[in-house]
């Protein structure tokens, strides 16, 4: 039974969790902690696991240690656990009482002797070991060759058992009978202990009877049959049967014996010698010892020692379990969003919604207007206006080379000449004052913002700004991925609100 | 102090992608219009509670021309250029013209690592040595992600550019980058900074873990959507002398494949819950194989079992059903049964592989009759439901979280069939938990078993071999 509480780790208590009615009691609790969220589940368990220094070495003693720190909590599972046992314990206890009667009326009713005629050997062998033999087997054989269902339909005796231990004990062991899971094999052979504790009591009482039977009566045995069975047959047969306890000398029948036996020749010629039929005795009762206690103890044992695997087997497969170990295990990892603050020391927030404060145009005191337009003519000259090479966006003879690199004063300086230039201008039906190319690939940061501002207060409202986003060479204008750029573009610069800004694919290349 | 990570750079450079791709987070805001991110939003990883690394998605340098100009206008003292940096945030806190550069050097300030993103498919540029330059300033350990955004490629030019300003490049596809590229740039994170090895390595291995898990959990949805679907039946009772028709026949069939359309949407929801990926149902077009519809003979040639392997998969299912009989009679029937029972079992599969379920009127034990389809018989069938099911979960779990386009389920070219490689053992046992399905349910060990099978299968044999939606390849880096 699992005892203490500790849960520091101290101690490597890997005791528990072996009998069946502690598993079932902690699949049930497990089975009601489904309900809890999986968060809450993951947080008690992971918080169980780390308190463990040095770890559990197994995935058994990881169960043992957890329950033990969980029914610090809960202690009801325990009673569930206790109920299961003393379930158990009755039905132990009420299959070794049926044992007991049916052995003692089994055996006292093929010994029923009147002196009239010997008792049958044959009919004792059938009933005391011939009948439950060919029942185990025939079990057997129905278990090898039946689906579950029908295995099921056809255990009239385990089924009540297992469904008497079902209601106490909440286990799922009457659902699982007959099929080939660890809680079937496991219903299966606490079955199976049950009926061979049934067995072992059953050969226990007829050997007790027969000796109290041999030792206050006179009880001759013979043996007869309506088929032509020679007395050679039954001698063969009984030197098989005495050959685990032949070296004893002792319970060994000689063909004397057995042809003095016949109940046939009894009848017809008399007995030479009345006292030897009741040298049988000591034969049947090796026998019942040798082929029907021993053989039922032997099961009774590996039915026990089946129990204790299956339940073990049961334990670190379920799901229930398999996913507890897993929380055990394996560390929970979840990431959180942390929405961080925008501009400002202190960490306020400073974006106003649908305004971008990052711009200074007001600044610049540039009027509002319509938004960018985006136009989609194109022809291969720089329609007359000054040509501005934005970060070398492309190569043309007589433009002008900006940067975001240019110190203010340089700045200023190309300002002034752009705007100088502007004056001169002799193209005629300019389309556009100023033509500036950029890269269409990257996109406008508000450092290029602030030229077209700075640009725009010094060449004037009435100018017309062309904007040319020039493609890599490998890409032509009208691709989509053009044409998200410029779509970019015009979205961009829409913050200026400058009515006499125009965004246009170019007719020039990245060089 | 917790290692962070700031993702900064040139508006638009896909540092935000990095950011979703990392942290596995479909909500963070990904779009072509530059200055998007706004604000610094902090990403953490925690292990039980404990947080083990952060990541910081920044806004892009919008005037690093002039932050640069600022902070060399002062003193340049390579020892005070931390401070000079400082003094520059603090002199424009208030400044909206350097907000997004004050939002993304808080951070580097406080001690984050930082994380440059470039995009490799566009010509390198001189203008970003500026925004190098700044970072250099702030004296934090630094990489250099580059990222591949479009289809040029100036990764080399890139290479030798970031080389002279980075400790360390490497090529991070954001977009595409699998499992193990998330992973490699994960350790990649804790050879910058020593201090920072530790939690990162255990990071990596809470990762791995964590994914091992969501892998089996998504498994044991796909044996229960199977476990369900072999069981379900539709009933209709009877009125007295009421007609049983050939429509009646059909509404219950439809009924029924309803049912089991629904049930494996709601496995596919469980599935992508767990890999952090609602977002496909909710926002997302679905195309390719996987939105059409289950019964369709295209989807039953592409995910089944071909003729022959349904044969050997009956011939095993009959002959263990035979050899049970022959273990019963101590195998003096010289294994007939097996023989007998592959025989029948093969013959099965081949006559009865087209059958979907069958149509039956039974009594019932209070009187009267129903009519009842189901469950499914067909033997494909349940080939079918986890082929479509393991393909949905390779896509799922290899889908990168910063793909906000259609989820596309196409098989690759070169790949016509999900089981063409499916090992003979596998397949038997798959085939022997199918009968235990058809059976009767499955009992939790077996379902674990079950769902270990599958995770092996998906790890061992179709790992690598699908194209997962066209682009989940691995990342070089």
């Amino acid at each position: 039974m699992l005892t203490g509480n500790d849960i520091s780790g101290e101690s490597d208590n890997t005791q528990g969790l072996t009998t069946p009615a502690e598993v079932f009691a902690l699949l049930h609790w497990l089975e009601q902690d489904e309900d809890e969220p999986l968060a809450t589940r993951l947080q008690r368990d992971r918080g169980i696991a780390a308190q463990w220094t040095p770890a559990p070495a197994n995935d058994p003693a990881r169960l043992v240690r957890w329950w033990q720190a969980v029914q610090t909590s809960t202690d009801d599972e325990a009673p569930l656990a206790q109920r299961f046992d003393a379930a158990l314990g009755f039905v132990r206890w009420t299959v070794i009482v049926l044992g007991a009667i049916s052995g003692i009326a089994a055996t006292a009713g093929v010994l029923a002797y009147t002196g009239a005629q010997p008792v049958n050997l044959l009919v004792l062998f059938a009933v005391l070991l011939g009948l439950p033999m060919l029942i185990t087997l025939g079990a057997a054989l129905l278990r090898l060759v039946l689906s579950t269902r029908a295995v099921q339909a056809l255990s009239l005796l385990h089924r009540p058992v297992l469904g008497f231990l079902d209601r106490i004990g909440q286990t799922g062991l009457h659902r699982a009978w007959g099929a080939r899971s660890e809680l079937g094999k496991t219903g299966f052979w606490l079955a199976q202990q049950v009926t061979q504790t049934y067995a072992v009591v059953f050969y226990l009482a007829a050997l007790a009877t027969f000796l109290c039977t041999i030792a206050v009566t006179d009880v001759a045995f013979g043996w007869r049959s309506t088929l032509d069975i020679q007395a050679t047959t039954i001698y063969n047969a009984t030197r098989v049967m005495a050959w685990p306890w032949h070296w004893t000398g002792i319970g060994v029948p000689d063909l004397t014996l057995v042809e003095a036996s016949r109940v046939l020749r009894l009848d017809r010629d008399g007995v030479d010698d009345a006292q030897l039929l009741g040298s049988w005795w000591p034969f049947v009762f090796m026998a019942l010892l040798v082929w029907g206690l021993v053989p039922r103890l032997l099961l009774w044992a590996l039915a026990g020692w089946q129990v204790r695997r299956s339940t073990r087997a049961l334990l670190l497969s379920h799901g229930h379990t398999t996913s507890l170990l897993q929380r055990l295990r394996i560390a929970h990892v979840d990431y959180t969003r942390t929405t961080g603050t925008g501009p400002g020391a202190d960490g306020t927030e400073t974006d106003t919604a649908g305004t971008d404060t990052r711009t200074d145009r007001d600044a610049d005191g540039l009027s509002g207007g319509a938004p960018v337009q985006h136009e989609t003519d194109t022809r291969p000259e720089t329609r007359g206006g000054i040509p501005v090479v934005w970060n070398q966006a492309t190569r043309l003879p007589d433009a002008f080379e900006c940067s975001s690199l240019q110190s203010d004063a340089d700045l200023t300086r190309t300002l002034d000449d752009i705007a100088a230039r502007i004056g001169t201008n002799t193209v005629a039906n300019a389309h556009a004052d100023v033509v500036i190319y950029t890269k269409a690939w990257e996109p406008p940061v508000l450092e290029f913002l602030d030229f077209v501002s700075a640009l725009r207060a010094r060449i004037g409202d009435r100018a017309l700004i062309l904007v040319e986003p020039v493609p890599l060479p490998d890409v032509p204008t009208d691709e989509p991925e053009m044409l998200q750029h410029y779509t970019v573009w015009t979205q961009q610069l829409a913050v200026l609100g400058d009515a006499r800004l125009v965004v246009s694919p170019a007719a020039v290349v990245s060089p | 102090m917790i290692p962070a990570f700031a993702v900064v750079g040139h508006p638009n450079k896909g540092k935000s992608a990095i950011v979703a791709t990392l942290a596995e987070d479909t909500r963070v805001q990904i779009s072509p219009r530059p200055g998007t991110t706004r604000h610094a939003d902090r990403y953490a990883l925690n292990v039980d509670g404990e947080t083990l690394y952060e990541l910081i998605d920044t806004p892009g340098f919008q005037r690093p021309g002039a932050v640069l100009r600022w902070l060399e206008a002062g003193k340049d003292d390579a020892a005070g250029r931390v401070q000079r940096v400082a003094e520059f945030v603090a002199a424009h806190a208030n400044d909206p013209r350097f907000a997004d550069e004050c939002t993304l050097l808080r951070p580097l300030l406080d001690g984050a690592g930082i994380l440059y993103v470039v995009d490799g498919t566009k010509p390198y540029a001189s203008e970003y040595e500026q925004e190098m330059q700044i970072l250099q300033w702030t004296g934090q350990p630094r990489m250099a992600l580059i990222n591949l955004i479009g289809q040029g490629d100036y990764v080399d030019a890139w290479r030798t550019a970031l080389g002279q300003y980075f400790s360390i490049v490497r090529v991070f596809d954001a977009m595409q980058a699998d499992f193990a590229a998330r992973i490699g740039l994960l350790r990649a994170f804790g050879e910058l900074h020593e201090p920072w090895r530790e939690p990162l390595s255990r990071a990596v291995t809470a990762i791995k873990e964590d994914r091992e898990q969501r892998l089996h959990d998504a498994c044991l949805q796909i044996v229960d959507l199977l476990d369900d679907c072999l069981s379900y039946t539709e009933e209709q009772p009877l009125p007295e002398g009421g007609r049983v028709d050939e429509a009646l026949e059909n509404r219950l069939r439809e009924r029924l494949l309803t049912r089991i359309r629904r049930r494996e949407e709601r496995a596919r929801q469980a599935v992508q819950t767990s890999f952090r990926h609602e977002a496909i149902e909710r926002n997302e077009a679905q195309v390719g194989v996987l939105a059409e519809d289950l019964f369709t003979s295209q989807n039953w040639a592409l995910f089944g079992l071909d003729r022959t392997q349904l044969i050997a998969a009956g011939g095993v299912t009959g002959a263990l059903t035979g050899g049970g009989l022959d273990l019963a009679v101590g195998g003096a029937s010289l294994f007939l049964g097996s023989l007998v029972g592959a025989a029948v079992g093969s013959t099965l599969a081949w006559l009865g592989g087209e059958e979907l379920a069958k149509f039956k009127v039974l009594g019932t034990p209070l009187g009267g009759q129903v009519a009842r389809t189901g469950p499914v018989q067909a033997q494909n069938f349940p080939w079918v439901l986890l082929g479509r099911a393991l393909f949905h979960l390779k896509l799922v779990s290899e889908r990168n979280h910063a793909l906000r386009s259609a989820f596309v389920s196409d098989l690759s070219d070169n790949e016509t069939r999900i089981f063409e490689s499916l090992p003979s053992g596998t397949r038997n046992q798959l085939a022997r938990y199918f009968r235990h399905m058809r059976d009767d349910a499955l009992e939790s060990d077996e379902r674990e078993a079950a769902a270990r099978l599958l995770a092996e299968y998906l790890h061992n044999h179709l790992s690598g071999t699908l194209q997962a939606g066209r682009g989940n390849q691995t990342t070089d880096t």
